[in-house]
């Protein structure tokens, strides 16, 4: 059961709803840690069903709750009164759940009244409550605001006039916040931002309201009930504390590795450079809070660092606890990651762009939250904020300096990984690839991807289009491609091998393949190819050649994990080629095991 | 939709909001039949349903139905 894809933001309503008592069974079966709390509902509104989705979040987070549950509309009599059942039960948390439709000393129109007064006789009634419920049980109480009514009876006036309803729940609201900075233990759960944010009409629901008193519609529930079991885990000290971060795609538009510093879109004169901008100030500041920050991407270490030192970007090298920039499967260096932070799986959030990587690490590290941030990049703020992982109650100054405690907490522990699980997450994507000879279509494909390919790249030479279409149509040459696909799409055209063949050897000028596939094992694969072509032209050796460049160290020692040997130069090789060669047996002994091949 | 698609689609979500696989509809199927079927899941239900046929039931209409059939009645009235 795909649990996070149905509780988290955008929240899967449907699914909820009608498998609630299904989601709420696999949560308890997973065998997940569960901390035990006992929480006190005082409703103004019918809470049934906010009770039964909040639960499924805080057992999703770890928590396992039971409830008491006042009475419709009697929670002023239980917190100023009390009850011999809320007495016995003792609340770990009290909720008090009351709604603009309980506000009970709106002005009334027409009526000479004093506002002040309305106010403070409201107020007082809530400062009642929450006094007695603190000498009673000395707990955290944590109190809905008001959300803005449905109608507005003065039209714009209604925000300005002294007898305007809009007017006094937004006068309501700021007095709570007056009055709870003068108190420890209560905490306002900011429903009028999260009615806004959804939108009146699909906060209110009047028909629901008349036949059973539920102040919300379903539809948000679960907005409602996420949001105030991130406010409630918090209270705790549950809160996410360390966002893990890829870099290509997801801090900025495009791969830095094949891009250069230069080419990736990041600042003001893009559209999308601008949303990244704005995606990196979200980061940037929750880190001033106090949330971690590191680093985990596909990428040479000093790539990583480059764009990290983009004169537009708003987060630095300095910014990160751990920069873990290499070739290494995510989820190892996740788990070093956590390591070194010294924090548990649980309070961790990774946020990545590709679907392939984020199923890794959730399917390896299930304490991890890994959002499905999609791979737009103006969503990605949503999927940070609306899931409220880094909740806080309150900001001190030791927040603001727990970064760096972080950073200088780190343990250099040795990588003790191990890699049997790799093999696995390599079958689960179910990989087929179609590998050929270049055929007329994919000629524009080829010549694109050799002239951007940087860093999986042995040689780095350019071809313009007129000599790759000719190398095609030579018997001479050798031109493969290789498609890729897997469980999660087409990754379209993504390596090309040219060769030629010459003194019965076949000589690769190129080999190159897109970071995107990296670790696939497809070269594996392009490697088969070529061994089938040689045995079926009769050919007896292939050589390989390498070019050094600033980019492509990840496969300076490419062919010689192949199994290739070193080939002694003749005199009019290029001076900085090294070559290496490699005899074909007839052995038949395929190096690829996890990717299917299409006809 | 035929009185009997209808049936088969709401059996099924009878199932899942009353988390019982093997409940079995009939016209005649009442609240004091289904043990939990109070006004509470009775709200959850025509919400399941409102959401799933794509239908909205008027205010007054929520409260007195009888029975499974009048349900189905009412939602092809409802030009389903």
């Amino acid at each position: 059961m795909k649990v996070n894809s149905i509780l988290e933001f955008p929240f899967n309503n449907q699914d909820i709803f009608l498998k609630k008592k299904k989601i709420k069974r696999f949560l308890l079966s997973e065998g997940k840690q569960l901390q035990k709390k006992k929480i006190a509902i005082l409703g103004g509104v019918t809470t049934s069903e906010v009770i039964n989705i909040l639960d499924l979040y805080l057992l999703y987070n770890g928590v396992s709750a039971t409830f008491y549950e006042s009475e419709y509309n009697k929670y002023f009599e239980d917190s100023i009164f009390g009850n011999s059942d809320l007495d016995s039960f003792s609340p770990d948390l009290i909720f008090i759940c009351t709604h603009e439709k309980n506000i009970q000393f709106y002005p009334e129109s027409g009526a000479t009244q004093n506002l002040e007064e309305l106010i403070e006789q409201e107020l007082g009634k809530y400062i009642s409550m929450w006094d007695a419920l603190q000498a009673k049980f000395n707990c955290p109480v944590v109190q809905n605001n008001f959300e803005l009514p449905m109608h507005r009876e003065m039209g714009n006036l209604d925000r300005t006039h002294s007898q305007g309803r809009s007017n006094f729940v937004s006068k309501i609201n700021q007095s709570f916040v007056e009055e709870i900075s003068k108190r420890k233990n209560i905490f306002i759960h900011d429903i009028n931002y999260l009615s806004s944010w959804l939108g009146l009409t699909h906060w209110h629901n009047p028909s629901l309201w008349f036949s059973s008193k539920y102040a919300i519609s379903f539809e948000v529930i679960p907005s409602f009930a996420n949001n105030l079991s991130r406010l409630i885990l918090s209270i705790w000290g549950k809160s996410k504390k360390l966002l893990i971060l890829d870099l290509d795609n997801t801090l900025w538009g495009g791969v830095v590795g094949d891009d250069g510093v230069e080419g990736i879109k990041l600042g003001d004169d893009s559209g999308v450079g601008e949303a990244y901008i704005l995606f990196q100030k979200c980061i940037k500041n929750l880190s001033k809070q106090g949330v971690a920050l590191a680093i985990c991407s596909k990428n040479e270490h000093s790539n990583a660092i480059a764009g990290l030192g983009h004169p537009d970007s708003i987060l630095n090298e300095s910014d990160f606890a751990v920069i873990k920039a290499n070739w290494e499967p995510k989820h190892l260096n996740i788990r070093s990651i956590i390591e070194e932070v010294n924090l548990g799986q649980d309070s961790v959030v990774f946020f990545d762009d590709n679907p392939a990587e984020r199923d890794l690490v959730k399917s390896q590290l299930p304490l991890v939250e890994v959002p499905d941030i999609g791979s737009n990049i103006e969503d990605y703020i949503y999927h940070l904020t609306q899931n409220s992982y880094f909740e806080s109650v309150n900001l001190s100054n030791d927040d603001f300096k727990r970064v760096k405690y972080y950073s200088d907490n780190k343990k250099r522990s040795e990588n003790k990984e191990l890699f049997a699980d790799y093999s696995e997450f390599l079958e689960s994507l179910q990989m087929e690839a179609e590998i050929a000879h270049a055929s007329p279509v994919y000629l524009e494909r080829i010549t694109q991807l050799i002239n951007k390919t940087n860093q999986f790249n042995l040689t780095t030479r350019r071809y313009d289009f007129s000599k790759i279409e000719k190398f095609s149509n030579s018997s001479e040459h050798l031109l493969l491609y290789g498609r890729l696909k897997d469980k999660f799409g087409d990754n379209g055209l993504v390596t090309v091998v040219s060769g030629v063949v010459r003194n019965q050897a076949l000589v690769i000028d190129l080999w190159l393949m897109s970071c995107r596939v990296l670790k696939r094992d497809l070269e594996l694969a392009m490697f088969d190819k070529l061994i089938e072509e040689c045995n079926s032209r009769g050919i007896q050796k292939i050589v390989g050649e390498y070019i050094e460049s600033k980019k492509n160290m990840m496969v300076s020692d490419f062919y010689e994990r192949l199994g290739f040997s070193p080939h002694v130069t003749d005199s009019s090789a290029e001076s900085e080629s090294i070559f290496w060669e490699f005899s074909v047996k007839n052995t038949g002994d395929l190096k690829n095991k996890f990717i299917k091949l299409m006809k | 939709m035929s009185k009997q698609e209808v049936m088969d689609e709401l059996q099924e979500l009878f199932r899942d909001i009353f988390d019982d696989e093997d409940l079995i509809l009939s016209e005649g199927t009442n609240s004091n039949e289904v043990e939990e079927w109070d006004s509470l899941n009775h709200i959850n239900l025509v919400i399941a349903i409102e959401r799933k046929f794509n239908i909205k039931f008027a205010l007054g209409e929520i409260q007195s139905l009888k029975d499974v059939g009048e349900m189905v009645d009412m939602m092809i009235a409802k030009h389903l």
